[in-house]
């Protein structure tokens, strides 16, 4: 791989100048997607700026009852702490159901957000059409293999799914991240963080690349509590998600009060749908409801031939989902 | 159940322990790091390699080009070794697939060689090429090389077709699958003046010492090939690729020893796979199931580099007793990387499309799968009228069925539930040939009673250390721990390659016989000794244990150390060749067994997992019940990995796979194996080898396959007759 440097800021204005002096430079967390993707000549930053030193280790409990998850947490610490097992166990449930015990183990909570897409066509640079890897290239996968593709929200330039698990339970729990750039700190909502590709898929959020995430807030959630993710992969362990669904509820007696369903690899974000979400608002939660909220889901999609499969993967398990969530299975 | 001794593997302390030396993991002096530079088109012609940038990173030594390359004779080019695929050696500016070695960076340290090797900058004279399996099929053509292979007819096929009362056709297709072994290959080569060491993990260390030779131009006798550990080759190192002879010119063009160690994604284009299939099964039959002829017309791809037959059709010869048979291989050339030997060439894909077949067949005769194998039931083998040197097939079915609990199965599909799961019980028979080939090992005994073994065979991590370590302690009556066995070295005697599960049979039988021949030459002087408590004693009445000649009944008793140490002897040494004498000739030898598989299905998700697996096999006296039984449940696995998840994906646009790392070339984890229960029949063969043990190394991956596929079709009246099976190829066609 390149040569690069190596920084181990012990302050978050260290890190900030570390990264603002030198414009390749990138963050490191546990690295085990960014070294990966170093390796492969992918990614070739002159400086890696490591947050291990940085203040960002810590889980707290919020004054409003929520939770801040720093962004150096691994995801084992974070799939295993008490306040996470016991306030927002869609997150631990969906945090274990990703990669292996030893990933877990290095891998952050910064650095999952900012985890890039498994798209066969850009993880090898051997493809020479990928245009988030080399914008204006093409894009291989749109007549290629792309049967772990997205079918929502995608774009003639680049057909690419975000790959983690973590971030579709933070979609349901609508999560906010906290980021400090070099002028100010500010709060982006779950939902705004990840970019649908457009025509820059190489943009993949709305952070700065000056700026750091420095934690996850978990606000106090009435939905919280009634949850399920389930997620489908070609092996029972160790894979990415074809499918995957967050399913919340908050519920007053057989009235659903607030819903929130969202998917993992079907877009270039976690998908909330909010149709679906609608639907079951104010209702009696019924196997009916349910059917007919999963029916929605799939409503929009525009999938490839190699992906059609996801539709009918998608209805059953937001059915699945809802109806675990719901106490019904 | 078996007899064989439960022995730890002797040289599990070492692997455990990080002694155990693999092939990259020789330190030598001023050794240099090389990383392959590989193409990124499928065919065409190098233009130029500009290697400026490359040069100047700090600790570069070389990059050596087809334009610098040390020139070799006959350009490497040597139709003579047959058995070599035609590997890339920098002598042209070919370009003959995606992921080829046209270069190699050679630098102090493998980070630099890595990022120069990045840096070299190609550009291509680019052809059309042909990649696409779907669209070359049906133009593909008979096999140079194919013999048999090529066209294979007995009886009247076309006759038992136009009488048949019940006619099944059906087409399977596999896909591509790589070797992936553990360790990745790697190679260090050192010269010292004109004698070359070179460290390889091989499966055939005899023969790449030959191919270096040729190609190098270089006399055997200064080549000297260790290989003392090989981590997993499954046929793929029972060839030289490209990085082998790669690292031979580096270390003679820079005078200082160089290694090369491929990386996963490497290994996939650098080495070979196993080339896709189509198999067009027809089966003729009656109502009452008796098979009238079975016909496979098989197409499969091959490289330019070597047209290597996949014989996925041999298996229908002898499976079942058949009136005729009718078998073609048809080749599809690709320009894609080398297809080579993958663990039972042949009989993995064939037996799952035939088993399959049979699966299909039961169903349309409304006959249990077990009964219409036994109505099928071959007693000889019918390709040649021979008996078979030992088949107890029908005991393996018995087993395996009371094991599973078989009578408890409906057959209707979808029949079977646990809560929402739908269950499938499917089985198939296994196959595989008992080979055994020509090989010398030598038996050394010394003063202090211990016992050296050596034979220039291959420890493959299929437990040939301990297997050979087995036989000569129980040949000479001497306690394992007393024994050292060397392999993996052509200063010893010469051996086969470790393929074809011969290795035992082989090379167990070469230990078996210098073992026993040493003992006899013990005993002699033992005899012959008036000091010895034996003098005299006629050798019939000789029984060895602990060390030590014994006539039990006299109490009478002398040690091999007191023998050779009064006879003034520091040791007695025997060095013999073994192979198969005219006594096997009448008879066909081969293994069989029988696979059970239980499937849970989601019929809402669409995943399937192998909650149980029975084997019970048929392979002669099992040697080593540890490494024995490891090899088969291994296979195992690999035959429900076969059915459920390995494919390369290959996109005909660029001739490339897509999925060239262990993150998307799906292998199982350990949550997608149930229990597993494997059993031996252990019955010895002694018509086969004086040891009456058959090979273990291939037979799993057989039939296990099939059974799973079987179980899914049972699960869910779907047919998957493409594999694997994967969650795709089902949501499209279950109802939930
Ligand atoms: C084989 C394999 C299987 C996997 N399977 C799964 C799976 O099933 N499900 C799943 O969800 N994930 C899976 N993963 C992905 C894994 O979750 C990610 O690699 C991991 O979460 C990344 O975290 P990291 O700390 O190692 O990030 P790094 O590799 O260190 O960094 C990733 C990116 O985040 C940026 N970054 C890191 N910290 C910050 C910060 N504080 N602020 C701003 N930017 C930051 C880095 O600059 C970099 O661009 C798998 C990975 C592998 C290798
Ligand atoms: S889908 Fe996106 S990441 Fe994949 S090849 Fe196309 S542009 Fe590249």
């Amino acid at each position: 791989m390149k040569p690069f440097h190596f920084m181990r800021p012990a302050n978050i204005p260290a890190a900030m100048a570390a990264l603002q002096d030198s414009p390749n430079a990138r963050l490191l967390g546990g690295g085990t997607n960014l070294v990966d993707l170093m390796r492969l000549g992918i990614e070739q930053p002159n400086r890696l700026v490591q947050i291990h030193a940085l203040p960002l280790a810590q889980i707290e409990s919020m004054p409003d009852g929520g939770v801040r998850i720093g962004a150096a947490i691994s995801n084992t610490e974070m799939a295993n702490h008490p306040l996470i097992r016991e306030r927002y166990p869609l997150l631990s449930k969906a945090l274990l159901s990703g990669a292996s015990p030893q990933l877990r183990n290095m891998a952050t909570a910064g650095g999952n957000l900012m985890q890039r897409t498994r798209c066969y066509y850009f993880m090898d640079t051997a493809f020479p059409a990928c245009n988030k890897r080399n914008p204006g290239s093409g894009c291989a996968a749109l007549e290629g293999v792309n049967r772990i593709h997205a079918i929502f929200g995608a774009s003639n330039s680049c057909i690419a799914v975000h790959p983690s698990d973590m971030c579709v339970a933070l979609a349901a729990l609508d999560a906010v991240i906290q980021v400090r750039g070099p002028k100010e700190s500010r709060a982006i909502p779950i939902n705004d963080f990840h970019r649908l590709p457009g025509d820059t898929p190489h943009i993949e959020t709305n952070l700065a690349p000056d700026e750091i995430i420095t934690s996850i807030d978990l606000p106090r959630s009435r939905w919280a509590r009634r949850v399920e993710y389930v997620k489908l992969r070609d092996r029972h362990s160790f894979a990415f998600a074809l499918v995957s669904c967050a399913a919340a509820l908050d519920l007053d007696g057989k009235i659903v009060r607030a819903a929130r369903l969202a998917f993992g690899g079907v877009a270039h974000k976690p998908w909330r749908s909010f149709a679906a979400e609608q639907l079951l608002v104010g209702k009696p939660l019924n196997i009916d409801l349910i059917e007919r909220a999963s029916d929605l889901v799939v409503e929009g999609a525009k999938p490839r031939p190699g992906n059609r499969f996801k539709l009918a993967l998608m209805k059953n398990i937001a059915k699945r989902s809802l109806m675990s969530a719901g106490g019904m299975a | 159940m078996s007899n064989a001794q439960p022995q730890w593997r002797v040289d599990g302390v070492a692997k455990v322990t990080g002694t155990a030396q693999f092939g990259a993991d020789f330190p030598l002096e001023r050794l240099a790091f090389g990383v392959s530079i590989l193409s990124t088109v499928a065919k065409g012609r190098i233009r130029s390699m500009d290697v400026r940038d490359a040069k100047r990173v700090r600790g570069v030594l070389e990059i050596i080009t087809p334009s610098n390359a040390l020139a070799l004779p006959n350009k490497g080019v040597h139709p003579e070794l047959k058995d070599a695929p035609q590997i890339a050696m920098l002598q042209d500016e070919l370009v003959d697939y995606n992921g080829k070695a046209i270069g190699l960076a050679v630098a102090d340290s493998l980070e630099a060689a890595q990022y120069a090797a990045s840096l070299v900058k190609v550009e291509y004279e680019v052809q059309p090429h042909l990649c696409d399996f779907e669209s070359q099929a049906d133009l593909a053509v008979a096999p140079k090389n194919g013999g048999d292979a090529a066209k294979y007819d007995r009886g009247k096929v076309a006759e038992q077709f136009e009488s048949a009362e019940v006619h099944l056709q059906e087409t399977y297709s596999t896909p591509v699958q790589h070797h992936n072994p553990m360790e990745p290959h790697a190679t260090i080569a050192h010269w010292q003046g004109d004698r070359l060491t070179l460290y390889e993990p091989s499966q055939w260390i005899v023969f790449v010492r030959t191919c270096i030779s040729v190609w190098f131009g270089v006399s055997e006798a200064n080549i000297r090939v260790l290989g003392p550990y090989v981590g997993g080759g499954f046929g793929g190192k029972g060839a030289l690729w490209s990085h082998s002879p790669l690292a031979v010119m580096a270390a003679k063009m820079l005078n200082r020893p160089v290694k090369i160690a491929l990386d996963r994604r490497q290994m996939y284009t650098v080495t070979a796979s196993r080339p896709r299939t189509r198999q067009k099964i027809q089966i003729a039959a009656r109502k009452s199931g008796d098979l009238m002829a079975i016909q496979n017309d098989v197409v499969l791809h091959a490289s330019p580099q070597i047209e290597l037959i996949e014989d996925s059709g041999t298996v229908s010869h002898y499976l079942y007793k058949t009136e005729a048979n009718s078998t073609s291989h048809r080749v599809a050339v690709l320009d894609t990387s080398p297809t080579w030997v993958m663990r039972a060439p042949g009989e993995a894909t064939g037996s799952f499309a035939l088993e399959s077949a049979m699966d299909e067949l039961a169903y349309k005769l409304n006959i249990d799968p077990i009964d219409l194998r036994l109505r099928n039931y071959a007693e000889t083998d019918v390709t040649n009228g021979k008996p078979y040197s030992q088949k107890l097939l029908r005991d393996c079915y018995a087993q395996a069925a009371e094991r599973f609990g078989w009578s408890r199965r409906t057959p209707t599909p979808s029949s079977m539930r646990d809560e929402n799961l739908l269950l499938g019980w499917g089985m198939a028979t296994a196959t595989y040939p008992a080979y055994r080939a020509a090989s010398s090992a030598m038996v050394r005994i010394l003063s202090d009673g211990s016992v050296f073994v050596g034979s220039a065979t291959h420890e493959i991590g299929t437990g040939t250390y301990t297997v050979l370590a087995q036989i000569a302690s129980a040949a000479l009556g001497i306690p394992i721990d007393h024994i050292q066995v060397k392999t993996g070295d052509t200063d010893l005697p010469p051996a086969i390659y470790s393929g074809g599960s011969l290795t035992v049979a082989t090379v167990g039988s070469a230990v078996h016989a210098a073992a026993g021949q040493v003992r006899q030459t013990v005993i002699e002087m033992a005899i012959n000794d008036p000091a010895s408590p034996l003098y005299h004693a006629a050798p019939g009445q000789i029984t060895m244990a602990e060390g030590e000649l014994l006539i039990a009944d006299k109490n009478a008793r002398d040690s091999y150390s007191a023998i050779l140490r009064r006879n003034g002897r520091k040791s007695v040494e025997v060095t013999t060749e073994s192979k198969p004498g005219k006594d096997i000739d009448p008879y066909s030898t081969h293994s069989f067994g029988a696979a059970f598989a239980e499937v849970a299905v989601d019929p809402e998700m669409f995943t399937v997992r192998v909650r149980r697996f029975v084997g019970v096999y048929d392979v002669g006296r099992l040697i080593s019940q540890k490494t024995g039984i490891n090899q088969l449940a291994g296979g195992a696995v690999w035959g429900i990995s076969m059915a459920l998840f390995e494919e390369a994906m290959m996109d005909p646009r660029y001739g490339r796979s897509v999925n060239m790392d262990l993150a998307e070339y799906h292998l199982p984890t350990n949550a997608d194996i149930g229990e597993m229960d494997i059993s031996v029949l252990d019955v010895p063969d002694f018509k086969f080898n004086p040891l009456g043990a058959r090979g273990v190394g291939e037979m799993g991956i057989t039939g296990a396959c099939a059974a799973v596929a079987n179980a899914v079709f049972h699960a869910t009246g779907i047919r998957v007759r493409d594999l694997p099976i994967t969650i795709d190829k089902l949501a499209g066609r279950m109802k939930a």
